[in-house]
């Protein structure tokens, strides 16, 4: 059930009407059956696999705890992985690693090989899969105590507004606030209603009208010079960020409704102005994952300082390939840890320089629209010769030419323009340089503001796209 | 709770009125489709003649020279994707608030291979236009949901998009789109597209020759002019119409049976040149105005008589 769809309208007051009518120690329950409910419209198959690795990372937490010496936890703890990255591995990894076993040995025996199609990948598995496995490690470290109640544990996993694309959650911040009784107040649903509102307005006003844009660029790249498919880059950029940040937005809204805060997924990451800082503001949920479950374990900063930058490296490269099974993905985690490992040198040797004039946001934003191009790229092929077009037929006189033939001018004005919308939101959010008494602001200003998110949702919204970019990892 | 009851009566009012707003711009319009929709479905009309049916008769018909041929003052409701029997319930909305035509040229679609259907052709046009009593009869009776079009404004503006606010604000502005300028009268030239055809069986159900015969006898009680006429299909398309030949044998008889004129140019030197078309069942530009010359100096000759 996508959050956009019809469905979803009609099931979410459902669930949070019966949610806050019933006695308050049976909600959990109504939660975990409209969160199963929500996710079995993807399929009953992908519901077992769900209830399946819940229930053997719940089993491994218990035997993890229970066991006494370190080994033994060891040994539990390496299953409970091993679990996980299996169901990984079959689903998401396994084609892509046949196939370029494949291409390889079509490289050394020119004998004809056969390539796999992919699998279909389970909604929210990277998602979920890593929000156990970070349970199974945490109970292994001692950080958490297991959870004895299977259902809530199957709660915990399953809670539908971030089962799918997160924020991957921590247990400790999670299940207290699923186990909390907590009183209904009308005050509670302006603010979850306001960040939905936004939510639904990045998704289906910027993303999926931007998506009519950089579509067709991308379906057909020998048809555009290399200014447009850098321009198409950007805006792609844009659509990547609305699309899942809209969704957290949407989950963080529909969560509240509920009485539950998921912890906080994106920060303005197109405002930063390094990479550094880019990375403390994007997708902080799965960043933090890599950080506390993949980075520390490898040493963190406490090696020496070439091993140190290979970690960092080595982590950004492991994020490419969470992030899709291709190529194209490992070299875009790639760019980021090489770009990464280069600024912390450069800082180390030069702390107190400082970009001016806003050139470090235009360093980010240009760096990251070049590398996420590998996202978007259909092949290895597509993407170098994307890269080979932006250097080699980079013509800034096509580009409006180009961009114009895409629809009509006032679609693509439009959609420009809620670019620019975009970017002074964000930046009133982070300077704060107009300036509301704030009884002003809470009475009249931003009731108004979301009155009219709502009405430009229906107007300008796209209703007919049936997909979030960040289902597919 | 107060607050909560204010907000969504202010949002529900404002979805009323920006709706009202859209489409206020819409029937605004004096250029394109927009305008010829109000023409039909809102304005209160005189038109002698008056050219019924789908995209064929749309494009097939140009009124600038059936008017300079016949000196009559026609107009073209052709409708894009209208299916036989919709067509007429189109007829019957113009009807709620205009006179009664002297000359109804009637082009039979009868190349489609189902004489009508529960889907409406780019329905979201029709949404300004569901206070025409007629017209909302025959949408709600194919698609259920015009219910909710008509009454829930955040509804039908979802199934509208940013089209549709742009023609708005052009209804405001006075500015012709890009293809309004096309239009004259009701009827516009179909661009030129990628052909492809392939052997079927065409509609021949009751539902069509019923229809016919409803026509022929409101235009009898009314004393007006009915002429039915199979405008040209590309010949080589209409090879592939498995049961042509007796399903134009039979509106034939059918004509006969209620003493209308049937004019038939599919055996016309005009269906054998693919130049003259856009896709094999519509004319283009050059194509229907040679066709549109032709049939009005046919239709002189037989008003002569």
């Amino acid at each position: 059930m996508l959050f956009n769809s019809f469905p979803f309208f009609i099931f979410l007051p459902i669930a949070f009407i019966f949610y806050w009518l019933l006695n308050d120690k049976y909600r959990w329950i109504l939660l975990l059956a409209a969160s199963y409910y929500f996710y079995s419209g993807w399929g009953l198959w992908y519901v077992m696999l769900l209830a399946s690795t819940t229930i053997i990372d719940y089993f491994i937490a218990l035997q993890i705890e229970k066991a006494v010496s370190k080994q033994k936890k060891k040994l539990f703890l390496i299953i409970s992985l091993s679990c996980n990255l299996l169901v990984l591995l079959g689903f998401k990894y396994f084609t892509f690693l046949f196939n370029s076993g494949a291409f390889l040995m079509q490289h050394f025996d020119n004998n004809e090989v056969h390539y796999l199609a992919q699998i279909v990948i389970p909604v929210g598995l990277s998602f979920y899969t890593f929000q156990s496995i970070a349970y199974s490690i945490d109970v292994y470290r001692g950080e958490v105590i297991p959870e004895k109640n299977i259902a809530r544990f199957a709660l915990f996993v399953s809670f539908f507004p971030q089962l799918v694309a997160g924020p991957v959650e921590r247990f400790n911040n999670l299940m207290p606030q699923l186990k909390k009784r907590t009183n209904f107040v009308f005050e509670m649903l302006f603010p979850a209603i306001r960040i939905a509102v936004w939510g639904f307005f990045k998704k289906m006003v910027i993303a999926d009208r931007l998506a009519e844009m950089v579509d067709p660029i991308f379906k057909n790249i020998h048809l555009y010079s290399g200014s447009t498919l850098l321009f198409a880059g950007f805006l792609f950029a844009v659509q990547v960020y609305c699309d899942f940040s809209g969704y957290t937005d949407i989950a963080t809204g529909v969560a509240k409704l509920f009485g539950i805060q998921l912890s906080l997924n994106w920060r303005r990451p197109l405002l930063s102005s390094s990479l550094i800082e880019f990375w403390k503001r994007n997708h902080i949920s799965i960043t933090s994952w890599f950080r506390n479950y993949l980075y520390i374990p490898l040493g963190g900063n406490k090696v020496s300082y070439g091993r140190w930058l290979f970690n960092i490296f080595l982590v950004f490269l492991i994020s490419g390939l969470w992030h899709g099974a291709s190529w194209t993905f490992v070299l875009w985690g790639a760019m980021h840890g090489v770009l990464y490992c280069i600024e912390l040198v450069f800082n180390k040797k030069f702390p107190n320089l400082k970009w001016r004039f806003g050139l470090g946001h235009v360093y980010l934003l240009l760096f990251h629209t070049v590398s996420i191009i590998a996202f978007r790229a259909a092949s290895s092929v597509d993407l170098f010769v994307i890269y080979h077009k932006i250097i080699s037929s980079f013509n800034i006189g096509l580009l409006g030419k180009e961009v114009f033939s895409l629809s009509d001018t006032f679609s693509i004005l439009f959609s420009l323009g809620m670019i620019l919308f975009l970017f002074m939101k964000e930046l009133q959010e982070e300077t704060s340089f107009i300036r509301i008494p704030t009884v002003i602001f809470s009475n009249y200003f931003r009731p108004a503001f979301y009155i009219c998110l709502f009405i430009s949702i229906f107007l300008f919204g796209n209703f007919n796209s049936n997909q979030f970019i960040y289902f597919r990892f | 709770m107060k607050k909560i009851i204010i907000y969504i009566f202010i949002i529900v009012a404002c979805g009323y009125a920006v709706r009202e707003i859209i489409y206020g711009g819409l029937r605004e319009n004096k250029f394109g489709i927009f305008d010829k929709y109000n023409t039909i479905f809102l304005k209160s009309n005189n038109y002698e003649t008056l050219i019924i049916g789908s995209s064929r008769a749309e494009s097939h018909f140009n009124c600038r020279i059936i008017d300079s041929v016949l000196k009559t003052n026609s107009y073209n409701i052709g409708i894009q994707g209208s299916s036989l029997p919709f067509s007429l319930d189109v007829f019957s909305a113009y009807l709620e608030n205009s006179k009664f035509p002297r000359n109804i040229i009637f082009n039979i679609d009868y190349h489609i291979n189902a004489c009508d259907n529960d889907t409406v052709f780019m329905y979201p046009r029709y949404f300004p236009y569901l206070s025409n009593k007629t017209l909302f009869k025959a949408l709600e009776k194919r698609d259920k949901r015009f219910f909710g079009f008509r009454y829930f404004p955040y509804y039908s503006l979802a199934f509208m998009g940013d089209n549709y606010f742009s023609a708005a604000m052009r209804g405001f502005f006075d500015m012709p789109g890009q293809y309004d300028k096309d239009y004259y009268k009701g009827s516009t030239p179909i661009k030129d597209v990628k052909w492809k055809y392939k052997p079927y069986y065409a509609c021949d159900e009751a539902v069509m020759y019923d229809r016919i015969d409803s026509i022929a006898a409101i235009c009898k009680r009314h004393n007006a002019n009915l002429f039915l006429v199979l405008s040209p299909n590309y010949s080589k398309a209409s090879g592939q119409i498995l049961n042509g030949v007796s399903l134009i044998q039979k509106l034939k008889e059918k004509a006969i049976s209620n003493n209308v004129v049937l004019l038939d140019y599919n055996s016309d030197n005009l269906c054998n040149d693919s130049v003259l078309f856009a896709d094999p069942y519509h004319m283009n530009e050059k194509g229907a105005n040679l066709f549109t010359k032709k049939f009005s100096e046919d239709l002189r000759a037989i008003w002569k008589k």
